[in-house]
């Protein structure tokens, strides 16, 4: 008698059954309409210059070499600096979530008092340990 | 050329992908991962409609797109790293403490 592997799941599918049924309305209703012949984008369209002008909102004709033509495109250098700004809020916020405190005691949420030292786990997978002697692992 | 409705189809399933995914695991990595698809889905959209209007405003925007899921993801992870320390364990569904 052979074992044979077993799919892990979670539950049942049936929720999922959402899902496929919005799949087949989408089909049907793509399937439904008709587009136009896409408009592309040309012959010689230097589309990776284009997009460098569009995103630093500079003039494409400033950039463009011979028989290359540029894409109309909008200006995006303040949509730009903001993504700048959400993307180094983001790590900040990342490297805040992961760290440990000071004291080796983790960042806890929901948890209390000596309780949540019970059930605190190492990040790197080590054994959970008692606040009391813990020194904090590579924080030092 | 490849008619808009096989870029639309293609990203439909993409995004109930993401959605199945979403409605049937508890693991809080793959809900992770199933976001991503349905924002990819929606990059999808974005390309192809640039270039059925001749213009590259939907593909500067899919960049922009791109850059957001960047961020969701390092604040995704982190959420992820504090909720296995205080539950250990990544299912969605055991995090339970602020239920009223």
């Amino acid at each position: 008698m052979t074992n044979k592997p077993e799919l892990h799941t979670e539950g049942s599918f049936v929720a999922g059954l959402a899902a496929v049924a919005l799949f087949v309305v989408l089909g049907a209703v793509f399937m439904g309409v008709s587009f136009p012949t896409p408009a592309g984008f040309g012959e010689g369209a230097a589309i990776t210059k284009s997009l460098g002008a569009a995103m630093f909102d500079i003039a494409p004709s400033a950039i463009m070499g011979e028989g290359e033509s540029a894409v109309p495109s909008e200006g995006f250098l303040v949509a730009f600096e903001i993504i700048d700004v959400v993307l180094v809020a983001a790590l900040v916020g990342a490297v805040m979530l992961a760290r440990r405190e000071d004291a080796g005691e983790i960042v806890s949420l929901a948890f209390g008092g000596a309780e949540s030292d019970q059930q605190a786990v190492a990040a790197d997978g080590g054994e959970p340990t008692a606040a009391s002697d813990e020194t904090g692992g590579d924080d030092a | 050329m490849i008619p808009a409705q096989t870029y639309l189809l293609l990203s439909a399933a993409v995004f109930c992908i993401g959605l199945f995914g979403i409605l049937t695991r508890r693991n809080a990595l793959i809900f992770l991962m199933s976001v991503e698809l349905m924002l990819n889905a929606a990059n999808i959209n974005f390309v192809a409609f640039s270039l059925q209007h001749g213009n590259l405003t939907g593909q500067v925007f899919a960049l922009f797109g791109m850059a957001l899921a960047a961020a969701e993801v390092a604040i995704g992870i982190g959420i992820i790293l504090v909720l296995y320390r205080n539950f250990t364990d990544v299912d969605v569904t055991k995090a339970t403490t602020m239920r009223w």
